[in-house]
């Protein structure tokens, strides 16, 4: 490959990935039009990749966008829609039962007038009273085939022999699964209370021995939802867990309640801990 | 045996295709919008205007090219960035092309469309777990080459160099290769005066163009 040819597939992977500076996109422009059909491959290739990471952990929409589709759809064509069966779910078939997973959007760190952070095995007792009140037993109304994740998680068991488990030692029962190698794993939870998306969500962080115990890693925001089950036959909800890093050495978890969509660092208010191993 | 596409339904109008295009996308499109929109109330704009486009471009599927699922990601990505570029009041130095045009710049595929997703789930886990990553950050999750080099404490360089090759790893895998496009060793235009001194963006303030 002839060093010009690797600048341009250079430039196109970061325009597909990144975008570009006006001076690359100058650069590129005078690769012409190899430029443009390797950017259409690789642009095609992006997009078969996002679908793929997606697909696993899926999130339906909520009922209200879903109407308001329907609108759009039915205004778009200049005729009705015919009313699907099982309309009256709250989410669509794509996504799972109990555990949604919203991405998190980035806010603004706490401010440094903020109550100072307290140690994690500190907030973590002090959380246990708070989880005492909001402790609601899910155990029901559980979809009656076996959940996707749960096919997923028994996977993960037989086929990763150094898998970390830890049970949680604050807050709901069950445990924690999580693969170094694969960058993967479940919460499995039992006892978490539901929560309405629009009040607050639930957050994991993940302690990393190569990280500040100050700032662990975003473990993913997730929501929990007793219309349906996305559980174990043992009746434990299971949440992918979805680091947003690298994990490097994983020693401990928490979960926190956040402002709906998540937050990059947590206030870690003794009322916000839902949840905690390890610490 | 000729296999029917709900895009081409919907572009002949039918009511029950629209149906079952929004239970089979609704959940890819509101997944990927809400990792990419600032509030859930701005993913719900984006996820109706990425459908409202895909409406538009239904006619112009060519499942020759790529899987529908694929094509409607890609749409989607477009719009979730151009939605970012107009938050961010960024000017774009170079323009997408419209999706009508899609079609006709991607060669009809040398896979079989179907296994296509699964395909590339089985070429990423041959990819390092760092190298998954960097890919999902930047293309799932919309995160800059900084903001990933952040987060990782990876060196920018090896951000970049991972979320290349991976990309390229899957493209190879998937047989994805420009439409009339040259061979590795074709003459490249403007190869005397392209070489690689091209300036290089240092932040995410001059990341203006896709």
């Amino acid at each position: 490959m002839t060093p010009s040819r690797e600048r341009m597939e250079e430039l196109v992977a970061d325009r597909v990935l990144w975008g570009l500076s006006e001076t690359e996109a100058q650069e590129l422009a005078r690769f012409g039009d190899p430029a443009e059909a390797e950017f259409a491959a690789l642009e095609r290739t992006g997009a078969a990749i996002t679908a793929a990471i997606l697909e696993p952990t899926l999130d339906g929409p909520p009922a209200h966008l879903q109407e308001r589709l329907r609108r759009a759809a039915e205004d778009f064509l200049g005729r009705s829609l015919p009313v699907p069966e099982g309309r009256s779910t709250e989410r669509a078939p794509t996504g799972p039962a109990a555990v949604r997973r919203p991405a998190p959007r980035p806010v603004a760190p706490a401010s440094p007038g903020s109550s100072p952070w307290i140690s994690w095995s500190g907030w973590a007792t002090a959380a246990a009273a708070a989880v005492v009140a909001l402790v609601l037993y899910l155990d029901q109304d559980r979809r009656a085939e076996v959940p996707p994740l749960d096919q997923q998680l028994q996977a993960l068991l037989r086929d990763d022999p150094d898998l970390m488990r830890l049970d949680w030692e604050v807050g709901p029962q069950g445990e924690i699964v999580w693969s170094p190698k694969a960058q993967r794993g479940f919460l499995r939870l039992r006892g978490l209370a539901a929560n309405a998306e629009r009040d607050f969500q639930y957050q994991l962080w993940i302690f990393d021995r190569k990280r500040s115990a100050e700032t662990p890693v975003d473990g993913g925001v997730f929501d929990i939802d007793t219309a349906g089950a996305d559980a174990t036959p043992e009746g434990d909800l299971l949440v992918p867990i979805d680091a947003k890093i690298l994990v490097h050495e994983a020693f401990a978890f928490a979960i926190t309640k956040e402002e709906p969509g998540g937050v990059v660092v947590s206030a870690k208010r003794p009322e916000q801990i839902v949840a905690a191993a390890g610490l | 045996m000729t296999e029917t596409y709900i895009l081409h339904q919907i572009a002949a109008g039918e009511p029950q295709a629209m149906n079952a295009f929004l239970e089979r996308y609704s959940g890819l499109v509101w997944s990927l919008a809400r990792r990419h929109s600032p509030s859930p109330h701005d993913a719900e704009d984006a996820v109706q205007e990425i459908f409202l486009e895909i409406w538009k471009s239904a006619g112009r599927y060519d499942p020759g090219v790529a899987a529908e699922q694929t094509f409607v990601a890609m749409i989607a990505r477009r719009r979730l960035i151009d939605r970012s570029r107009r938050h961010k009041r960024q000017p774009r130095a170079d323009v997408l092309p419209e999706p009508e045009v899609i079609a006709a710049e991607m060669e009809p595929d040398r896979v079989e469309i179907a296994d296509e997703a699964q395909r590339v789930s089985s070429v990423l886990r041959t990819l390092r777990p760092e190298q998954q990553k960097v890919l999902e950050l930047s293309l799932v999750h919309g995160r800059s080459h900084s903001q990933i080099s952040e987060q990782t404490g990876m060196p920018l360089g090896t951000v970049k160099s991972l979320a290349r090759r991976g990309l390229m790893k899957v493209r190879r895998a998937l047989g994805v290769e420009p439409n009339g496009g040259p061979s590795p060793d074709d003459p490249i235009p403007g190869e005397e005066d392209s070489g690689r001194g091209g300036s290089r963006r240092t932040d995410d303030s001059q990341e203006v163009s896709r």
